[in-house]
């Protein structure tokens, strides 16, 4: 019998080939968003290629661009320059503003569907100034958000007399656990008086969903030129909210930056905030700080309590 | 390439489809398999994403040179590969000879992987979830840990209170026995000692 001659450095190849490829699957098999990323990544060149083939601009001014082709003026009004110039203009404004407002409402609607899908979410919040708290009870700034499937929640605090405050609701039961210890439950959402901005005084805030469905209602929405955040590259769909009236109670304005493909928000940011427990108005902001799946029980009370000494 | 992939490339669809849908068909239906070899080869997933969308640009671009006898997926990694070694070269690194001898291996690898049974990329890989259920206690936690969870070594580290370097071994360890169990069960094929 011949013996195949030994090449350790091909097994080595081999064996660090190996590695790298169960890794790249192991990466693949467990994203819970697997599917999510497969669009994204097809759209993204399907978008690419759209693009290549058409004009190079594709940013707004585009779209105005291709209105004014659209336009088909009668001949009456090709015999007067003027009288054209004012229709071009006057079509052009009611174009841009119902585009522009469709557009936006149209992202919002993503948003929010987007926060209904299936998954864990963890946003982090910032609170500006961070001194405006009640200094004896936990305040929002530096605070953690946990959301899953958009009607699950878990807001853990610093609790300035030690600890973590932590609010939740489990989809049936809501609790509130103070220095480890359950404090409260109750059946349906509405325990723990978070210290969230009015806009929420008959929901709670947690509900980022519902925060912004209202928004839809008592703000006018304004679609912006697309943006990145500093935190990082990608080309993020960016959304204005101002405040129909003083007499809605809630921020003065609400700007959202979201994933252009799935809509899932990357920060939300409450500007001129009146929280409860907070005597000035304040910015808010929430940032997407990860999707990844969270333990199955992470939204009841037990999984947060203090084991028993 | 799927059984579906040959047919409409060599047009015999039973209606006509635009190049741009066809096209589209065979990215979705490649894009997983191309997203594995990416990763594999390249450690930054960023790098990983921006070099899929590369290589799906160029692969529109050069449609017109695609061999219809070939499998679609394999002409896709061929592109890929160039661009890895364009890559690894702007990274400021030497390209060794065993950079290309593992992208041969890898694509090998991902031949045999798409050969396997199975419509989709999920189904050619079901066998791994399998394997990693198969692990010892002290091999699938950390695996859970670290893919699922996506905790780093460090943090895997403290929460089993042990060192990261012993972390770092069971996780090789665990991906070693992981590719014996898809050797196992035939979706790679026992590793040859040439390359």
């Amino acid at each position: 019998m011949t013996e195949e001659p030994h090449n350790p450095r091909a097994e080595d190849v081999g064996r660090q080939t190996d590695d790298r490829l169960v890794h790249a699957l192991l990466l693949h098999i467990h994203d819970p968003q697997a599917g999510e990323h497969h669009h994204q990544r097809v759209d993204r060149v399907m978008q690419s290629i759209g693009g290549s083939e058409q004009e190079p601009s594709q940013s707004a001014s585009g779209a105005t661009r291709r209105a004014i082709h659209q336009l088909q003026f009668p001949v009456w009004v090709r015999r007067g320059a003027w009288a054209a110039a004012a229709m071009i203009l006057l079509a052009l404004g009611i174009f841009t503003i119902n585009y522009s407002s469709s557009a936006a409402l149209a992202s919002l609607d993503e948003i929010v569907k987007s926060l209904g899908r299936p998954g864990d979410r963890t946003f982090r919040i910032r609170a500006e100034p961070p001194a405006a708290d009640p200094p004896d009870r936990p305040g929002l700034d530096q605070s953690t958000l946990y959301l899953r499937d958009g009607n699950q929640y878990v807001l853990v605090r610093s609790d300035p007399k030690g600890g973590e405050a932590l609010d939740g609701y489990d989809g049936r039961q809501s609790w509130r656990i103070r220095a480890g210890v359950l404090v409260e439950t109750k059946d349906g959402r509405g325990a723990g008086g978070i210290p969230m901005p009015q806009v929420m005084a008959d929901v709670p805030f947690v509900d980022l969903q519902q925060t912004l469905e209202r928004i839809r209602a008592d703000y006018v929405i304004e679609q912006c030129d697309q943006a990145s955040l500093q935190s990082g590259r990608e080309l993020l769909r960016h959304i204005l909210a101002r405040r129909k009236s003083h007499d809605v109670k809630g921020p003065e304005t609400v700007e959202i930056w979201a994933n252009s493909q799935t809509g899932m928000p990357r920060r939300i940011v409450f500007s001129e905030a009146q929280s409860q427990g907070s005597p000035q108005p304040r910015r808010l902001t929430i940032d997407l700080a990860s999707q990844a799946p969270l333990p199955v029980n992470w939204f009841t009370h037990g999984a947060h309590e203090a084991e028993p000494r | 390439m799927s059984r579906d992939d040959a047919v409409l490339l060599a047009g015999q669809s039973p209606r006509p489809v635009e190049p741009l849908a066809l096209f589209e068909i065979l990215v979705r239906e490649n894009a997983d398999s191309l997203t594995a070899f990416l990763r594999a080869a390249v450690e930054d997933q960023a790098a990983a994403d921006d070099l899929f969308q590369e290589t799906m640009l160029i692969a529109w671009r050069k449609i017109g040179e695609y061999d219809r006898t070939r499998p679609f997926g394999a002409w896709l990694r061929g592109i890929a590969r160039h661009l890895v070694l364009a890559h690894y070269r702007s990274s400021a690194r030497q390209v060794a000879c065993s950079d290309e001898l593992i992208l041969d291996h890898l694509d090998r690898r991902m031949t045999q992987v798409d050969r396997q049974p199975g419509d989709t990329f999920d189904e050619k890989i079901q066998a791994l979830r399998d394997c990693v259920s198969r692990l010892a206690p002290l091999y699938q936690e950390p695996i859970e840990m670290h893919y699922r969870q996506q905790e780093t070594v460090e943090c895997i580290a403290k929460r089993l209170a042990t060192s990261k370097d012993a972390i770092q071994k069971r996780l090789q360890r665990a991906r070693q026995q992981l590719a014996e169990c898809l050797e196992h069960k035939g979706v790679l094929a026992a590793m040859d000692s040439k390359p």
